[in-house]
């Protein structure tokens, strides 16, 4: 195993319920990598940026960001602004998991550069699915390039 | 031209002139010629007189008279002849006749006095003899005819000569005489068209005055004519009526008008800049009690006119009565106000909508997400220990989350269909139903389906609506024909005579009771059970709502068991896209 592989999965969402059947998923996928939870978007930066609460963190960043859209304080859209709008930040692969589908908010998403953007479905399994596939995919598949 | 004329009237004067000239000339020519010829005659008597008294004293008549008459001839001839030839100096052919008349007269006057001198000396022989030889020697007769004949023709060459001058004159003379006649006809010609032109100038000029006046008289716009000191000179019946003006009175003083509508202190000192300083009024709004008691609101136009009999300058008034005008305004307006305000309550119902439906988008199925979530927790928690009733339950408790989330979705998207804008394009219906044909049939793998499309026009339209409209009219046909043998779906069109369609899908399906028609189209209305036919309902109100939104109507007939036809119609719409029908 290289270091790569023991990037962390950053999942943001504030629904505790959400969370936790999303950690079920991922851990579903058997995955090495972390996975680290953190509750909106103000936490989430605070985490990429290792500062507040995630200061002393190990450094590196995430493997992928699911990122909720709708949170308390800061919405997912604004973290992906301020993320693909940082030179540190942009290239960390960002997913949306949303429960909408609003073409206004699929619209943003992808104006805004974000890399997937995924229904959460109600449907129990599909959902199991879909988690289970974005972390292997983002965590195991997908490639990134090395930080300069 | 001028010359013409001159020409014309000059030349006869010049001509008749001259004509008599050449007439009095002639005269003189005839009365000299006469002279000229007496002279000779009287030359030839005296010879002849003093001859025969020579004769006669021959014979013995000693008579003094007969001998001075005889003495005569000698004594007075040589003057006639120098007479003779001074009148005949410019004519040298009868200064040769004189001179051999001369000679002639000579030698017989020479004889005679022989004669004589002979008679006195007794010798009447002699003397005899002499008058014999005078008379054989010299003949002088055939001289003064030569003379005579000279002058004759001369007179006659001169006649000729005169006739032929006047013959010439009365030429010249019937020419200009034709000349002037053509002249004056000219003239008489040319001022008869001036004189028929001006007459019918005239004549126009007064029909031009006479419609200005009726159409300043049939005017509806009052209209009035004033001079500098604001005294009526002209007012049209609209402005007469308007204020009430006496017909019969003229130079009526304007703030006099109307019961002192006009009374206007701020008005009349502009009118007056408008006269003074030829400043134009224009569109003076101004709220005038008219003789009817009505306050009207009027606009007036004023402005400076020259006059063109005199010097002072006048003033043109018109007055527009905007009173509806106002009041449609006024009315307009208002109405805006209240459709301002109806569409501010519209955009707060969509944000608030559009609030809900994000709200509804993001929160609502979060829980339903989390109830079959845990519920399939529950199920692997339970595990061996669940037993069958726990399952069921488990599975009740998730299908029913599944559903509600169906349904939140079905209205959303209904909610969605309300909202969003139309977005107009050409669509050709043909391959929109291809399209939705094709999903219909991937739903229905195993089923003989028999479907007649009718060629279908091209329309305007939102084309992601009008494609969920056959979706679900085609979608609906396959569904409610699940119990047939043989379905049979048939598309139809038909073009109405304003450029409308209506299309119509036919099957040959389960049909419907007609009773509950009005329900059809409602959202999450239902005819059928669930277990028959599968589905929630939003279908045919979604139908109903894109149909709606593009300005048609949508409508159904059927029967239970004998299939349902589903009509829906599309306004002819204009280049714009916009529905005919909407705006009449």
């Amino acid at each position: 195993m290289n270091k790569k592989d023991l990037r962390t999965i950053l999942l943001v969402e504030d629904s505790t319920a959400d969370a936790e059947m999303a950690m079920d998923a991922l851990g579903e996928a058997h995955l090495v990598n972390p996975v680290v939870h953190v509750e909106d978007g103000v936490e989430c930066l605070d985490y990429l940026y290792a500062r507040g609460a995630w200061a002393s963190r190990e450094p590196g960043d995430p493997a992928v960001v699911l990122l909720d859209i709708k949170m308390p304080r800061m919405n997912g859209l604004d973290v992906l602004t301020q993320m693909r709008s940082d030179e540190r930040l942009r290239r960390i692969p960002v997913v949306i998991l949303s429960s909408s589908r609003e073409e206004s908010d699929l619209a943003r998403s992808w104006d805004l550069g974000a890399n997937a953007y995924v229904i959460k479905p109600v449907d129990v399994d599909q959902f199991f699915d879909a988690v289970r596939t974005l972390g292997q995919f983002w965590a195991v598949l997908n490639q990134a390039p090395e930080k300069d | 031209m001028l010359l013409a004329v001159l020409v014309i009237v000059a030349l006869p004067y010049v001509v008749t002139l001259s004509n008599s000239r050449d007439t009095q000339r002639a005269a003189a020519w005839v009365t000299h010629s006469n002279a000229v010829k007496s002279v000779t005659y009287q030359i030839a008597y005296m010879m002849q007189d003093s001859e025969s008294a020579s004769y006669r004293l021959l014979s013995g008549d000693g008579n003094e008279s007969t001998r001075k008459c005889a003495l005569l001839a000698s004594q007075q001839v040589p003057a006639l002849l120098r007479q003779l030839r001074t009148m005949t100096l410019d004519n040298p052919d009868q200064q040769a006749a004189i001179s051999a008349l001369e000679s002639g007269a000579d030698g017989r006057i020479t004889l005679m006095n022989q004669a004589l001198s002979r008679l006195q000396h007794g010798d009447a022989a002699g003397a005899r003899q002499s008058l014999r030889d005078g008379g054989d020697l010299f003949a002088i007769d055939s001289e003064i005819a030569a003379i005579v004949h000279n002058e004759d023709s001369l007179l006659e060459a001169r006649r000729a000569n005169a006739a032929k001058q006047a013959f010439n004159g009365r030429v010249v003379l019937s020419i200009t005489a034709l000349a002037q006649l053509l002249l004056l006809t000219i003239i008489v010609v040319m001022s008869e068209r001036q004189i028929g032109q001006r007459r019918l100038a005239e004549t126009r000029e007064g029909r031009a005055v006479l419609r200005s006046q009726l159409i300043f008289q049939a005017v509806r716009e009052p209209i009035a004519l004033f001079d500098k000191d604001l005294n009526s000179l002209l007012v049209n019946n609209a402005f007469r009526e308007l204020y009430g003006m006496d017909p019969g009175r003229n130079a009526q003083p304007l703030a006099g008008i109307g019961d002192g509508a006009w009374n206007d202190n701020v008005l009349l000192q502009r009118l007056n800049d408008v006269l003074l300083r030829d400043r134009e009024l224009w569109d003076h709004d101004v709220i005038q009690r008219t003789v009817d008691g009505v306050d009207r609101h009027v606009v007036i136009n004023a402005r400076r006119l020259q006059q063109q009999d005199t010097d002072a300058p006048a003033l043109l008034l018109t007055v527009s009565d905007v009173t509806t005008r106002a009041l449609a305004e006024q009315k307009v307006s208002e109405l805006n106000r209240q459709l301002e305000g109806k569409v501010a309550q519209i955009s707060d119902v969509n944000r608030e909508l559009e609030a809900f439906s994000y709200s509804v988008s993001h929160d609502l199925r979060a829980p339903l997400r989390h109830i079959s979530g845990f519920a399939r927790k529950l199920e692997h928690h339970l595990g061996a220990h669940a037993d069958e009733k726990a399952n069921h339950y488990i599975e009740i408790i998730a299908g029913s989350a599944q559903r509600m989330a169906q349904l939140i979705d079905d209205l959303l998207v209904f909610s969605r269909l309300g909202r969003g804008p139309l977005r107009l394009q050409a669509i050709d219906m043909q391959s929109v139903v291809d399209e939705a044909r094709s999903l219909a049939e991937s739903e229905a793998h195993d089923r003989r389906i028999v479907w007649k499309i009718a060629p279908l026009p091209m329309v305007i339209g939102d084309e992601n609506m009008l494609r969920t409209v056959w979706q679900n009219l085609l979608g609906n046909a396959v569904k409610y024909t699940g119990h047939c043998e043989v379905a049979r779906i048939e598309v139809s069109v038909q073009q109405g005579r304003r450029g409308d369609y209506e299309f119509t899908v036919a099957d040959n399906g389960a049909g419907f009771d007609m009773q509950y028609a009005d329900k059809l189209f409602g959202v999450f209305q239902r005819l059928h059970r669930a277990s028959d036919f599968p589905g929630n309902g939003i279908g045919l109100a979604n139908v109903r709502r894109i149909v709606a939104r593009h300005g048609g109507r949508v409508w159904a007939e059927a029967e239970p068991g004998q299939g349902a036809r589903f009509h829906f119609s599309l306004p002819a719409t204009d280049a714009a896209g916009a529905p005919i029908e909407s705006r009449a």
